[in-house]
Parts: C-alpha cells; structure tokens; sequence
C-alpha cells in the first residue's frame, strides 16, 4: 500500500513561464532546491538539500517525462524513501494551475528504513515515551 | 518554513540536549537550563530562539524569569514523510510563486 501527496496551486502567471521555471536547473536551484538537473528523460541527477548528522542532504533523480509545457515527472530518493514527483501545469482562467503529486511512499516501511538508517525512529522513540509518562 | 527550522533545531547536538532535558522535566527557566548545559546563558538564550522558531518550546516570561517547555508534538512531521513532504512542498511553491513575479 502507498500513499501520494497532491498540492495544488493557480499561480497568476502564463504557463510558458511557469514552465520556465519548472524546467530549468537554474531556476529550479533559486525555488526548490540546488540541483544539476536537466530537462531530458533518463538524465540522472541530484538535488541538494541541507547536510545534517547521519544525511548528506543529497536527493537522487532520474527524469523520467519531460512534455512541454504541461508535464514534469522525476523520482526522488531520499533517506531510504524512494518516490516519484510529478509537476502538471494547466493554463486556466487567470493564470497556470500547477499540480505537484509525489507518490510511492509505503509509510511504514519507509519509516523503519529510514530511521534505522538515520537514527530518527530511536530519538522520538524515547521522546514519545517520555512524552507518553507525563 | 517549518520543517527546514525543524530540521535546524535538532541539528546542533547542544540544542537537541537542551530539547530532551526539557522533554524529561518539563517546565525550567533559562538559568535551570544553563546550569549543567557546559555553555553560556546568552548561548543557551541563542538556541531557545532556534527550538522556539521550530515550535519545539514554548516561552513564558513571568517577572524576571522565563519559562521554558518543550513541545514535542513539533516532532509529528518527521515521523510522517507524506506530512513532512507536504509541508516541504507547500514552502517550495511559496518560493516559486516568488520567483515567478520576479522573472520576465
């Protein structure tokens, strides 16, 4: 069983720009995240996020659907968790409609491998317990 | 946005002891948490204004004293990645909605 997580948007903007932004390495750095990612299926790459203990910050990627001006889809993986982005752009009165859907996360599973990995379960274990006596 | 000030607060292992102590006694003042903490007060006030952006504690001045409890219930979104994601998320599209009106 997974779950998928659906945001939606209507930003006042043409769709030719939002997909500017959507699409270019450069731009996605300034919003999203560092990355050297390029608009082209199979391309392999990372984005950067923050460095803490136990995690390099580093997300891997690989594009899976580059369909301009309209659609955007890459895996994510990070901390053990591995998860499909999908970027959907629509024009609508007044602007773009922007859809970001990130799916495949098998919350349990996720969790064990990730706070094993990173000793994230340990921590608020013991915190829950705490928190549990009060 | 919060679960990048969430992630900064619990990355300072002084600050992730000072969180615990909190969690394990509950309410003390800033001098009770200096004591034995191995820094200063004004270190320790430092990184109650770090847990307090990340919503880890609460702040209660009270005459010349302030209170200081732990909020774990801060902690909920990294034990939830889709609840983490989403916050993730909603904090990037303010940031591209942002940059939007600044392109040409």
């Amino acid at each position: 069983m997974t779950s998928t997580l659906t945001l939606t948007r209507d930003l006042p903007f043409p769709v030719t720009r939002v997909w500017r932004a959507v699409s270019s390495g450069a731009i996605l750095a300034e919003w999203l995240l560092p990355n050297d990612f390029q608009p082209v299926v199979g391309c392999r790459f990372t984005f950067q996020s923050q460095v803490m203990p136990g995690w390099d910050g580093v997300i891997a990627s690989e594009v899976l659907e580059v369909s301009p001006p309209s659609h955007l889809r890459f895996t994510w993986v990070a901390l053990g968790v591995m998860t499909e982005v999908s970027v959907r752009l629509e024009a609508v009165q007044g602007g773009t409609r922007i859809t970001v859907e990130q799916s495949g996360f098998a919350e349990d599973q996720a969790r064990n491998l990730a706070g094993a990995r990173y000793g994230w379960t340990g921590f608020l274990d013991r915190l829950a317990k705490v928190v549990e006596a009060e | 946005m919060l679960t990048e000030s969430l992630f900064k607060a619990l990355s300072d292992p002084t600050r992730r002891a000072l969180f615990e102590r909190m969690c394990q006694e509950g309410e003390l003042t800033v001098q009770q948490l200096t004591d034995g903490s191995g820094v200063s007060q004004p270190a320790v006030s430092k990184h109650l204004v770090a847990l307090r952006l990340a919503g880890l504690v609460a702040l209660r001045p009270e005459g010349r004293q302030t209170f200081c409890a732990a909020r774990p219930e801060a902690l909920v979104p990294l034990s939830n990645w889709v609840r983490l994601y989403s916050s993730f998320w909603a904090g990037r599209l303010d940031a591209l909605t942002d940059m939007l009106s600044r392109m040409d």
